[in-house]
């Protein structure tokens, strides 16, 4: 491959990479990398809907990845500003915001569009309740601030946040996109007969399309673990997968690790995610340890069955969460180390989001999932292993 | 009496006279409607006036009843905005109830009457689009041309006819230059609007590109030909229209006796200049003509941005909105989970999410090895000690580059070596330099040292010098006219006009300047 060509491939798998990471790109939000995206449009666009069968739009002013949906207990959710999760009713807002941004004039008040919005809301027949109380005030701010991260809105004077408190300086001049705006919804609603029914279809890759549901669980989430294919979709990875690793390789610069359990596509420079683990933080050092003494613990010997998963009692799991804030809280997060449900719960979320935990079965255990063990520490015995030793 | 004298003119602030305008903005709708029947009432006299009890009477013929007192209050507010004035005709009257009757009288002013008019062109025919009369530009310049012959008749021009053909170049100016005018204004109504559908945004199409563009060719077209019958014509205006003055003084004459007056169009010299500045640029603002084509262009455009639109949107606002609402009771309704994944299958916007720390590409793994026992990634300690940033990405072995830093290195030698080769080459051939032939590299490093030279030289010069120290090579150019420098190269034969070239050594050149 002469220069320029593995500049050319390099400067396309850097626009692909930031399309998957940012599925909304404009000059605004990204001004060196949309350049790469615009130039590589034509190229672009083939490579996603081949691959991946996902929809992407370029235009002078934005480019749009549009991508499927996961499923059901997929765990993406959008985070407030300050913290915690979306709610059912800041969603709301998102959505009631959106119908009257799709025909709004360039610009216009913040007072406006909540009163628009409260309008919608009306139309779509839900009960807002007492729209001033605080809550509902802190929600539809969640939901435009987040509109205007999409740059849907603009703030030309003041912010949104205005909103949150009663009373007081609380106008804001807001410019619309419209064009974003209406490219925000990506899913197939207008089929879809109700909520389950829009998950479903969201998700479908349609008829023998079994490798594209494959890459694309490949592609957007942790690690893909065999029980959850079907054994079709099982056969077609086993056969492929060395021509799947060269694809992925080329197209988006990540290794494809491959393992009797399942696969998983890694990223050398650590870019290619929203949730980094392991990582710094008291969330992320906890989980880490708690991996360690599970595997300690629990992993399955070498000889014998190797299970995709290994079964967990959730007291176990809090047992070691209390040992490790005895051992580390001095320098661990005040909330975290006063509150062991809090910590239990935000280290188990996060394992839980990257493959390595799943609730259940039952009641009162966790399942310990095969990938957790890349994590383990390395003792005498696995630096003997097949691992080359360095001089 | 002496307020009962015709007024010639508004009071002198100049904008007193809009208050004519008052009777149409009246707050009460049935006020207001009163007023404009009364005030048509009059403008379908002509020079008559009326009382209060004859305005009345013609009300009732048009199916208005008002008593006689509301009437004379509304003819006497009339009167007070300038729209009527009280009569001035000497009436006799035969008795007092006449007397009362026809004291108040009231007529129609000028300014009454334009108002009233302009009134009933806007409640008829407001929103129309208006036809250009493309076809009285053509007549405008028949009519310059037609002009121009008049004057150059010998004898001069007869007044008569020359009025006659100013009159009518001017009648079908005006008329063409408002309907223009109304057309464009029309048109910049309705082209800015962005909500336009299907049948109209074709409409639109028709009108702009094939009437519009129409239009301002026809303009093209004929400019020049009246800016040749107006330069022609320019030099005997004023000459003609004295003539004119003199054959038919029209009111001309009014203009003596304090009166104010509004000639026909065409006999003031000023409205020549209007009417060549429609059409041509004489201060720098632009003629109208131009400003057409600005207004074609921009609505064009407009009509674009509309196409460019209605393109994108093809599956129409409505539908969209209706599905965002019915999201909207979907995730209101739903639990915490079910609510993430619905906005996530709604909306798409999600990041790729992977695992840190991939394993180390050198390493061949099997792919049936189990993660269990499979190789475990080089956790940094940090982050299992302190929970602390350290640097990213994969913990890969330190890459060992001594070969390619040998090899780079030997190629750096290989050229340095090639690059003295070329050097003592030149040197060699410094003395003949007509006859020895230059390699390829020799005759490189040559250009490029006599490019240098005339780099550093100065405007003018008589001599010039350069050279490279590492490679002890010289190169002096000296200006001689006459002289031709020629040296042969396997590329190609170099001449240097005027210039004698000495090739030397740098070592030799800077010991001779040392010993001065």
């Amino acid at each position: 491959m002469t220069e320029f060509e593995s500049e050319l491939a390099a400067e396309r798998r850097a626009a692909a990479r930031l399309l998957l990471r940012h599925p909304l790109v404009t000059p605004a939000s990204h001004p060196d990398e949309f350049p790469l995206i615009r130039r590589h449009a034509d190229w672009l666009v083939r490579q996603f809907q081949q691959v991946l069968g996902y929809r992407l739009v370029v235009e002078g002013r934005f480019a749009r990845l549009h991508k499927a949906g996961l499923g059901p207990g997929a765990g993406r959710r959008l985070e407030r500003a300050g913290g915690g999760a979306f709610t059912p009713r800041a969603y709301a807002y998102v959505a009631l915001a959106l119908s009257v941004l799709v025909t709004a004039p360039e610009q216009l008040l913040l007072s406006e569009l909540v009163a628009r919005t409260r309008g919608a809301a009306a139309e779509a027949g839900i009960d807002l309740g007492e729209p001033n109380r605080p809550a509902e005030r802190r929600a539809m701010v969640a939901a435009l601030r987040q509109l205007t991260e999409w740059r849907v809105l603009r703030e030309d004077e003041g912010s949104v946040d205005r909103y949150a408190t009663a009373g007081g300086e609380s106008e804001a001049l807001l410019g619309v996109d419209r064009e974003i705006a209406r490219r925000l919804v990506s899913g197939p609603l207008t089929g879809a007969a109700d909520g389950a029914g829009l998950i479903g279809a969201a998700a479908d890759p349609g008829p023998g399309e079994a490798r594209r549901l494959v890459r694309r669980r490949l592609v957007e989430t942790p690690v893909v673990y065999l029980d959850e294919l079907t054994e079709e979709q099982r056969a077609w990875l086993r056969r492929e997968q060395r021509a799947e690793q060269r694809r992925f390789e080329e197209f988006l610069g990540v290794d494809t690790e491959i393992r009797a359990e399942g696969a998983a596509l890694l990223d050398p420079a650590g870019e290619l995610t929203d949730l980094e683990f392991p990582g710094p933080g008291t969330v992320p050092q906890a989980a880490l340890l708690l991996l360690d003494r599970l595997l300690e613990r629990q992993s399955p010997s070498a000889d014998g069955p190797m299970p995709i998963g290994v079964p967990v009692r959730r007291s176990t799991v809090e047992e070691i969460l209390a040992e490790l804030t005895g051992e580390h809280g001095a320098h661990w997060a005040r909330a975290h180390v006063e509150n062991p449900t809090l910590l239990r719960d935000a280290v188990t979320g996060l394992l839980t989001r990257m493959n390595l935990l799943a609730p259940g079965p039952g009641e009162d255990t966790w399942t310990l999932r095969a990938a957790a063990a890349r994590y383990r520490s390395r003792t005498d015995e696995d630096a003997a292993g097949p691992r080359q030793e360095d001089a | 009496m002496a307020e009962d004298r015709i007024d010639s003119g508004g009071p002198d602030d100049g904008l007193g006279s809009l208050s004519a305008y008052a009777y149409l903005t009246v707050p009460d709708r049935v006020t207001r409607g009163q007023y404009l029947e009364i005030m048509r009432v009059f403008a379908s006299t002509l020079l008559s006036d009326l009382s209060a009890h004859d305005v009345a009477d013609r009300l009732a013929v048009r199916g208005v009843e008002l008593p006689v007192d509301v009437v004379a209050q509304r003819l006497e507010s009339l009167r007070e905005w300038g729209d009527l004035l009280t009569s001035s005709r000497p009436v006799r009257a035969a008795s007092i109830r006449e007397y009362h009757r026809v004291r108040s009288r009231y007529q129609l002013t000028p300014l009454g009457e334009r108002v009233q008019r302009h009134a009933e062109e806007i409640l008829s025919g407001a929103d129309a689009a208006r036809e250009v009369s493309r076809e009285l530009l053509g007549l405008v310049a028949r009519g310059l041309n037609e002009l121009d012959r008049l004057t150059t008749t010998p004898g001069g021009p007869e007044p008569q006819e020359a009025l006659e053909r100013v009159s009518t170049v001017f009648a079908h100016f005006d008329v063409f230059a408002g309907s223009v005018r109304d057309f464009y204004a029309y048109l910049g109504q309705v082209i800015f609007r962005y909500d336009l559908d299907g049948a109209e945004f074709a409409g639109f199409k028709e009108l702009l590109l094939d009437y519009a563009e129409t239009i301002t060719d026809d303009v093209a077209h004929f400019a020049p030909q009246i800016e040749r019958g107006l330069a022609h014509l320019w030099p005997r205006l004023p000459g003609l229209l004295k003539l004119i003055d003199g054959a038919d003084p029209g009111l001309a004459a009014l203009a003596g006796a304090d009166v104010r007056v509004q000639r026909s169009r065409g006999r003031d010299l000023a409205d020549w200049q209007a009417l060549s500045s429609w059409f041509f640029d004489f201060d720098g603002s632009g003629s109208q003509v131009s400003r057409l084509r600005d207004a074609t262009l921009r609505a064009l455009q407009a009509l674009l941005a509309n196409a460019k639109r209605m393109v994108r949107t093809s599956s129409g606002e409505l539908s969209r909105r209706r599905d965002l609402l019915r999201l909207a009771t979907w995730l209101d309704s739903a639990d915490d989970e079910t609510a993430h994944d619905l906005f996530a299958s709604a909306f798409g916007m999600y990041s790729a999410r992977h695992l840190g720390l991939a394993g180390d590409p050198e390493t061949e793994v099997p792919a049936v090895t189990s993660w269990w026992h499979g190789p475990a990634v080089d956790v940094p300690a940090s982050l299992r000690e302190r929970g602390s940033r350290s640097a990213r990405g994969r913990a890969a072995r330190a890459e060992d580059y001594s070969a390619q830093i040998d090899r780079l290195r030997t190629a750096a030698e290989e050229q340095a070596a090639r690059e003295r080769a070329a050097a003592a080459e030149l040197r060699a051939a410094a003395r003949r330099l007509g006859q020895a032939r230059l390699s390829g590299p020799a005759s490189r490093l040559l250009l490029d040292l006599l490019a240098r030279c005339m780099a550093v030289a100065e405007p003018g010069f008589t001599s010039a010098a350069t050279g490279d120290d590492d490679l002890d090579v010289d190169v002096e150019v000296r200006r001689d006219p006459g002289r031709s420098t020629t040296v042969l190269t396997v590329d190609g034969e170099l001449v240097l006009d005027g210039l004698a070239l000495t090739i030397g050594s740098r070592r030799a050149a800077r010991a001779r300047e040392a010993a001065g």
